[in-house]
């Protein structure tokens, strides 16, 4: 085995825990912006999501690199509608109804997406610390 | 000259498929998110059980694991089908499989050293 083959499971673990971490930076954002009214474009706030994809290398041939992981794009959400309220007193509110529109964030949505990704980004960490047990105990036997 | 045998040979082949499942866990893993992705594994006990069975394991650094999309596992409503519970648990068995053949090639080295430390 190469040397840098033996690091490969770490980089691929590495490859989870860094998207993972990216989703919950977007899930913090997201629950900052919860009541945003407007935006610098005037807009109410609209919640993102993180898109993954697969970097496949090769992975179907024999002994070649299973596919990490990395995120496509950051999303915006135009399809959840933004959430209205009856605030005629609001600065922003719509003069002729007296509307005012805040983000489409969903506070339970956002937590449950949370839990899910601190949850994935414990399971990389613990592929890690595996591999290291297992590298560990290989290079022991060098110790005779 | 044959001193050391075959199965150290096979021992090592054993170490270097565990180093490869686990990854193909880690790569499970690191997938659970990914929409679409689907769950791996590897196939090596197949081929390992045919050259045990016809007697060829002198050859055993020449045996080939593969990686397939594993058949078995249930694809969620995002068309992954990775479940975290099932990748635990096989990472974890692989990991005291690994620590069995590590543990065999450990003896038999310090058997090896005992007899050349034995002839001086």
């Amino acid at each position: 085995m190469e040397l840098e083959g033996i690091f490969r499971g770490m980089t691929l673990s590495g490859a989870g825990l860094d998207a993972e971490r990216r989703r919950i930076d977007v899930i913090a954002e997201n629950i900052a912006n919860a009541n945003v009214v407007a935006t610098p474009g005037g807009e109410p706030y609209r919640r993102r999501e993180v898109v993954f994809e697969t970097v496949l290398e090769g992975a179907m041939e024999p002994g070649s690199v299973p596919g990490t992981v990395r995120v496509a794009e950051v999303a915006t959400d135009f399809t959840t509608p933004l959430s209205e309220v009856y605030d005629p007193k609001h600065p922003l509110a719509d003069p002729e109804t007296g509307i005012v529109r805040y983000s489409n964030v969903n506070m339970s949505y956002e937590m449950v997406d949370l839990l899910s990704a601190s949850r994935s980004y414990e399971a990389n960490l613990k592929a890690i610390s595996t591999y290291r047990e297992m590298v560990e105990q290989a290079l022991r036997l060098l110790e005779g | 000259m044959k001193i050391f045998g075959d199965d150290l040979g096979v021992l090592a082949k054993l170490m270097d498929v565990s180093v490869r499942r686990h990854e193909v866990t880690a790569g499970n893993l690191a997938n659970v998110n990914t929409p679409g992705y689907r769950a791996r594994e590897l196939r090596f006990e197949d081929t390992f059980r045919d050259a045990l069975d016809s007697g060829r394991l002198g050859d055993a650094r020449k045996l080939e694991a593969r990686v397939v999309e594993s058949e078995t596992a249930e694809v969620k409503a995002d068309g992954n089908s990775v479940h975290m519970e099932r990748e635990f648990a096989l990472m974890q068995k692989n990991r005291l499989l690994f620590g069995v053949y590590s543990s065999i090639l450990q003896g038999k080295l310090r058997r090896i050293r005992h007899a050349i430390e034995a002839a001086q």
